[in-house]
């Protein structure tokens, strides 16, 4: 159950129960000795030479974990990925970050690391954006951030959400413009999470050579400063289902929130009843159900 | 990007406005009209036009024409004329833009032409040049930076020392006084020093090499390739500000190794960037730039010049004289003829005399034989079989000869070329670079002429100071080194060496000197021709041969003319002398011809997937390893047809479907047409293997059931033989059941060779066809059946008839025409059936054969393969089985009677074949067509099952760390640290080890290790095994063993390991028969995998393998090794 902080009614209760329990029994199992707290001592084979990773220590000849997470193997290679922690970048992340701070030649930007990142204005296409609030970046090396094209940029119509970053596995695509709802969606690997209106986006490889005459796509659509209702209300609807997802402790994943989307259409729930306890429990069983498919159908 | 179309269209509208305007002018002479019309019509188009780019272009023509069009106003008399002007000059104009570039394709990216105005206006069109040049500009010149200035991409073909350089310059130039930056790459690291220094005083510019990086924010950058790749797959940020990206040398891009590194990065780079390509002379210009335009989707302006600043003068040398065979790019036979005649007389000569002179002579003559087969060991000896012929005769004794020349080869070699210096020095030749194509050669050359002095006596001290001051930057022990002593020494006699095999410092002095002008005799391999400016006046070949790594041949027309382009100084030279040295034999003129005149070798692809390639377009989302693919040269022509194959394809598939209407309501037909195919593919086999086999001869006797094809196709007949074969008569005579047609009475459709006899005992109806000429045929043979007994065939063949309310045909049949041969044999009355066609004969028979039919099969059971016709091929049998079974199938479905059969399979057919059409052609679109998409999956699968990437191809921390290998096989050193090889390796032997990845030589003295490296040594080649291995399991094209190989070479790691320790150079180049250059070389890389593996360390977060590859790369950082360039710090 994991502190949730939910008012439930008894039955409430017992169904959510039911639902973890199911998960719990359908996650692999070669995983569950695997979750270590800090100082446990992790299980290795000693006459075989190992390679102490990140999060281990070698304390008086025990291989110990320095942080709470997943013991993780790599041929040789032991090391612990933390959970519930704060970011840790890796080059090529996509991430989403605030800034906090304008000087001459950068911008600092808070990206739920331990540090601040910085982003060169030399590694931007957009000359201006004093009044911007978020953007979201590439990031690179010694947390130095890049806008690599177009696609990077302000961002602006629509909300951003704070969770956590173990949620946000890395995958193929952060970048989702649900097409149905004219919405994007942004999955930083940091846990900021960003649904806006849909802007095109130019990627400098495809050939799109009509356009090369308006350079600043999105300087232009912030004059048209105006987002119908239902579009907001759409951006609200997708925002409560990712906070339902986070708050259940779910991955967070582009199919798993639509298919929340679809859930509390289909059950015709408000956008404010969607963070209402009944409909965590229902997620809740949906995912039981899902995942319990998937899992016979790989088998 | 304007198109032909768009062109014309313009080109149109203004001749037609400005032929309006004309009339108008004679008529009224206003002016208002014109000039407004003329507005119009250009600013119609200009508009679109400014937007590609051609502002300056068309704002030039539009300023020409109202410049003209105020003669126009001057008078209507001179107005005509000028018009007429106008109109051809507009025409020419234009024509020249249809015709000359763009015409080439509808879509050409690579345009090339209209040179000769933007010489005549060059300062018109160029006011201000970014810089200006001492020197008047060639025309290529002229055009290429005016190109540049409007910002548009360029490629250079022209010889070396034809002034390329030039262009880069004035990019470099451009983009200081545009505030951008330009980026210089070269291949090789000597060339990028080289390029460094010679701009350092020019422009702001800075260096990045593998192991130097002097100023990187300078606005000018000098990289190597592979540089630059890094930084565009990092998304580095220089890149934003880049302008210019100029590819020196770009005909690298034909470099097995290392050529696809420039397709990835052209391929890369953004859009925004312009692209300048400097390349020697090569055929396929038009092509590559084509290539490179339509992947950046912008032109390339294609120019240069074949004409070379000094000309060359080709000529052979044989026995000290000279006899030229070429000037002026014609080759003169009559040259290459003396110097045949001369080698006749001497040859002659030698085999007439035999005594003291000419065996002289011949040892002379064996000398460089001998010397040749002893370097190359595998040379082609048959070529020399002439001259060794002559040696026996000439010699006192075969083995006395042997043992002499091998003392006189060195002798023999050096009177040559003394012979030859001597010759060059008093016909003032001198400074000459010569040629050999191994590093031993040019060291023994060198030393075989170390009598000689070629300098005065202050040039000597010239050297001298020289050569103190660059080697005082060498410590004490390093500066007595054996290699720098004996360049020193032979240096000062006005003689060098050049070779990979140096010591970089060395050949930087060697370089350096001969570039002052001091050195006279320069013995050098290719690399010297390889981008270094060193020109001297005359070049010369040692030989024609080469061994390139794999095996021995001729000089290619490209490497010639690289070489033979350093011959001649601009500016000192008149023209530029090339010799091949010719010693026991003439070359033949053809090959000659060819090196000499040839064309060069094509640009073509090398392009081939890395995993590290794979990885990094992995990890950035916006690029698809699939895009990098189309995009390569390799795939250009096929992709350049993808635009006419979608509109074949959207052709194809907005034709209109054809429908079947089926009468049965269950349209089944393309089942059955799917087994009517089959069933005839199968047949074809069966009736030539079964038939023909002599078993079946004795089944098919009279009175056996058979099944015959019908001449209509979809069914067959079933029928009885009623005479097998005679000796005279191969056909068989069979009767068979035709099926119940309503057409019956009609004529049969569709088969001409049907033909019906006039019978008078049949009351049914026959038609009586005319004869085909088939059919006369047949009657002739049918009359010349012999009487055989009492079988006479009294009916003429085919005989048509009913009865038993059935009709039936008796007719003649080849042994393919049957089907099947059943297993039921009928009573036949034969004299019955053919002597007297009795009708209760035929009637008897058709009753027997259709009681078979009605036995609820439709044909009575074929006689069994195996057991009756005693088939013994398995694949026969099966083959047979499946037909027959295809045939019952056929038969019950419900096409199978369906009347309108044989139009519906037609029309099945017509369906089948579009099907496949538009199939094949969207295979042809798909990614799937891709040459190198199987190579794909199957590196992508390796990397799944070694864990660099998961199943949603996400990389992983294993892919994360190989993508920081780029100095060594990626795979190979990803296992290595993850297996945690190096961990009960001290720093030292770490380091050792790893020279394995990065060490180049193949054939080495074996290396003698302590025992814990050699151990660690197996570990990593059984690693590299299990990798070769696994990658050989997902089909891709490698062997184990070789892989290994290729990617592994321990012939270093003793060196590397004492050199760590702290040896002196001195005495680690007693370890080995590696020379000294290639062990500094491999050191100097080796520091880079350090850097590397301790970026992978920190990935991994093992901080102990970090510290430990720190502290091996401070173990090899010391002395000679890492002695700074004498380009970048300056003598």
């Amino acid at each position: 159950m994991r502190g949730l902080q939910l008012p439930l009614s008894q039955t409430q209760r017992i169904r959510l129960q039911r639902a973890f329990e199911k998960l719990q029994s359908l996650s692999s199992k070669a995983n569950s000795d695997a979750s270590v707290t800090v100082a446990d001592t992790i299980p290795v084979n000693y006459e075989d030479t190992f390679l102490k990773g990140h999060g281990t220590m070698d304390l008086n000849g025990e291989l110990v974990a320095t942080v709470c997470g997943v013991v993780e193997r790599v041929n040789k290679l032991v090391y612990v990925r933390a959970l519930r922690a704060r970011y840790k970048p890796e080059v090529g992340d996509i991430v989403i970050g605030r800034v906090v701070e304008v000087a001459q030649k950068r911008w600092r930007l808070e990206i739920n690391f331990s540090q601040d990142a910085v982003l060169m204005l030399s590694s931007m296409n957009m000359p201006d954006g004093i009044q911007a609030e978020v953007r979201n970046f590439q990031h690179d090396g010694s947390l130095q951030l890049q806008a690599r094209n177009q696609k990077y940029g302000k961002l602006e119509k629509g909300q951003l959400l704070i969770i956590d970053p173990y949620l946000v596995k890395k995958s193929k695509q952060h970048f989702h413009h649900l097409e149905q709802f004219g919405v994007d969606l942004i999955l930083g690997r940091n846990g900021f999470i960003w649904i806006g209106e849909h802007v095109e986006a130019r990627d400098s490889m495809v050939v799109d050579q009509a356009n090369s005459s308006e350079q600043s796509p999105v300087l232009e659509e912030s004059n048209q400063a105006y987002t119908p209702l239902e579009m907001r209300q759409t951006i609200c609807r997708i925002a409560n289902a990712v906070r339902v997802l986070s708050t259940l402790g779910f991955n967070v994943d582009a199919d798993l929130i639509m298919e929340t989307v679809e859930l509390s259409t289909s059950l015709t729930i408000d956008i404010h009843d969607m963070l209402g306890s009944e409909f965590h429990v229902l997620v809740a069983e949906m995912e039981a159900e899902r995942r319990s498919l998937t899992t016979k159908r790989k088998r | 990007m304007f198109t032909r179309t768009k062109v014309h269209s313009i080109a149109h509208q203004l001749k037609s406005c400005l032929c309006l305007a004309f009339s108008w002018c004679l008529q009224s002479e206003l002016s208002v009209q014109f000039d407004d019309l003329f507005r119009k019509a250009w600013e119609e188009d200009v508009a679109e036009f400014e937007k590609d780019g051609h502002s300056t272009e068309s704002d030039s023509v539009k300023s020409e024409a109202e410049a003209n069009q105020g003669d126009v106003l001057n008078g209507p008399d001179t107005g005509s004329s000028a018009l007429d002007e106008i109109l051809s000059v507009e025409a020419e104009r234009f024509d020249e833009k249809i015709y000359g570039g763009g015409q080439q394709q509808k879509e050409a990216w690579a345009v090339s032409g209209s040179s000769e105005e933007i010489v005549d206006k060059f300062h018109e069109l160029v006011p201000d040049m970014a810089i200006e040049f001492p020197f008047q500009l060639d025309t290529f010149q002229k055009e290429a930076i005016y190109y540049l200035e409007k910002g548009e991409s360029v490629f250079v073909a022209a010889h070396t020392s034809a002034g390329k350089t030039v262009v880069a310059e004035y990019a470099f130039a451009l983009s200081s006084k545009h505030c951008t930056r330009a980026v210089y790459t070269a291949p090789i690291k000597t060339i990028s020093n080289q390029k460094y220094r010679d701009f350092c005083g020019k422009f702001d510019v800075g260096l990045l090499t593998g192991d130097v990086s002097l100023r990187p924010e300078a606005s000018c950058l000098i990289m190597t390739t592979e540089i630059l790749r890094s930084m565009l797959y990092r998304g580095a940020d220089i890149i934003r500000d880049i302008e210019w990206v100029i590819f020196d040398e770009v005909h690298y891009v034909n470099d097995v190794e290392r050529g696809v590194v420039w397709e990835e990065v052209i391929i890369m780079l953004p859009r925004h960037i312009n692209i300048i390509l400097l390349s020697a002379t090569v055929p396929n210009t038009k092509e590559f730039a084509d290539w490179i335009g339509r992947t950046k989707q912008k032109e390339i302006h294609v120019t240069g010049t074949t004409k070379r600043p000094v000309p060359l003068e080709h000529c052979l040398f044989y026995s000290g004289e000279l006899y030229k065979i070429c000037e002026s790019e014609t080759f003169m036979s009559q040259g290459l003829k003396a110097a045949k005649d001369a080698y006749k007389k001497k040859n002659s000569n030698a085999v007439s005399g035999g005594t003291g002179s000419s065996s002289g002579f011949s040892a002379v003559q064996d000398g460089p034989r001998g010397q040749k087969r002893e370097i190359s060991n595998r040379g082609k000896q048959n070529k020399h079989s002439g001259p060794q012929n002559l040696g026996n005769y000439s010699g006192t004794g075969w083995g006395n000869q042997r043992t002499g020349g091998g003392q006189n080869s060195w002798g023999s070699r050096r009177s040559t070329w003394l012979l030859l210096i001597d010759k060059l020095s008093k016909k003032s030749l001198l400074p000459v670079v010569i040629f050999g194509f191994s590093k031993n050669q040019c060291d023994k050359s060198a030393d075989s002429i170390s009598g000689t002095d070629l300098t005065s006596s202050s040039e000597k001290s010239e050297i001298r100071v020289f050569c103190d001051k660059a080697f005082s930057r060498l410590k004490g022990s390093d500066r007595n080194l054996p290699q720098v002593v004996r360049v020193q020494s032979l240096l000062c006699r006005g003689i060098g060496i050049h070779h990979a095999g140096l010591l970089p410092i060395v050949k930087e002095v060697v370089e350096m000197l001969f570039c002052r002008g001091v050195i006279k005799v320069l013995f050098s391999t290719e690399t010297f021709a390889m981008g270094v400016n060193a020109p001297a006046r005359t070049v010369v070949f040692d030989t024609l041969r080469k061994f390139d790594g794999k095996e021995f041949r001729q000089v290619l027309p490209g490497e010639y003319t690289q070489m033979a382009g350093r011959a001649g100084r601009r500016g000192l030279d008149k023209i530029g002398t090339v010799i091949v040295m010719c010693r026991d034999e003439i070359p033949e003129e053809r090959d000659l011809k060819h090196i000499i005149t040839g064309t060069p070798t094509k640009l073509e692809s090398q392009f081939r997937l890395t995993y590290i390639m794979i990885l990094h377009l992995l990890r950035v989302e916006e690029l698809k390893v699939e895009d990098m693919l189309k995009r390569s040269f390799a795939e250009f022509h096929a992709q350049k047809k993808l635009p006419e194959q979608q509109q074949l394809l959207m052709r194809k598939l907005a034709q209109p479907k054809k429908t079947i209407e089926c009468i049965k309501g269950e349209p089944a037909i393309e089942e059955y047409y799917e087994m009517h195919a089959e069933a005839e593919e199968h047949d074809e086999q069966i009736s030539k293997a079964v038939m023909q086999s002599p078993v079946v001869q004795q089944f098919l006797i009279h009175g056996r059931v058979v099944v015959v094809k019908s001449q209509s196709a979809q069914d067959h007949l079933l029928g009885v033989v009623v005479k097998s074969p005679s000796a005279n008569n191969k056909q068989y005579i069979v009767l068979v059941l035709k099926p119940d047609e309503p057409s019956m009475t009609q004529t049969p459709s569709g088969s001409s060779n049907l033909q019906d006899k006039r019978s008078a005992d049949f009351h049914q109806g026959y038609v009586l066809l005319p004869k085909s000429k088939r059919g006369l045929e047949e009657d002739y043979r049918v009359s010349a059946v012999p009487r055989k007994g009492s079988g006479i065939i009294n009916i003429t063949l085919p005989y048509q008839g009913a009865a038993a309310g059935v009709s039936f045909e008796v007719r003649e049949t080849d042994n393919t025409e049957f089907l099947c041969i059943c297993n039921r044999r009928i009573k036949v009355d034969q004299v019955g059936l053919l002597e007297y066609g009795s009708n209760a004969a035929f009637s008897n028979t058709v009753q027997q054969l259709l009681k078979l039919k009605s036995n609820g099969n439709k044909y009575p059971p074929a006689l069994d393969p195996v057991k009756d016709l005693k088939l013994k091929d398995m694949d026969l049998v099966k083959t047979y089985y499946k037909w027959t079974h295809l045939l019952q199938k056929m038969s019950e479905n419900k096409c199978h009677e369906c009347i309108k059969l044989e139009e519906h399979i037609k029309l099945a057919r017509e369906i089948k074949k579009h099907k496949e059409e538009v199939n094949a052609l969207e295979f042809q679109l798909s990614n799937e067509a891709l040459q190198q998409m199987p190579e794909f999956q199957g590196r992508i699968d390796v990397l799944k099952e070694i864990g660099c990437i998961d199943e949603n191809l996400v990389v992983q921390l294993k892919g994360r760390v190989a993508c920081e290998m780029n100095s060594g096989e990626e795979l190979i050193c990803t296992e290595c640290l993850f297996e945690n090889q190096l961990d009960d390796l001290e720093p030292e032997e770490a380091v050792a080890l790893m020279s394995a990845f990065v060490f180049q030589q193949k054939n080495t003295s074996k290396p003698s290790l302590t025992s814990k490296l050699s151990q660690a040594k197996q570990r990593l080649y059984d690693t590299a095994i299990r990798l070769g291995k696994l990658q050989a399991e997902f089909k891709l094209q490698i062997t184990p063993e070789e892989y290994v190989q290729e990617n592994l070479k321990f012939g270093l790691v003793e060196v590397v390991y004492e050199w760590a320790k702290g040896t002196p150079f001195a005495d680690i180049c007693e370890l080995t028969d590696v020379p000294e250059g290639l062990i500094v070389r491999t050191i100097v890389r080796l520091d880079e995998t350090c850097r590397e593996f301790k970026t992978a360390a920190a990935i991994m977060g093992n901080s102990s393998l970090y510290k430990k590859m720190e502290s091996a790369s401070n173990a090899i950082k010391r002395d000679i090794v890492f002695a700074a360039s004498l380009y970048i710090t300056g003598v």
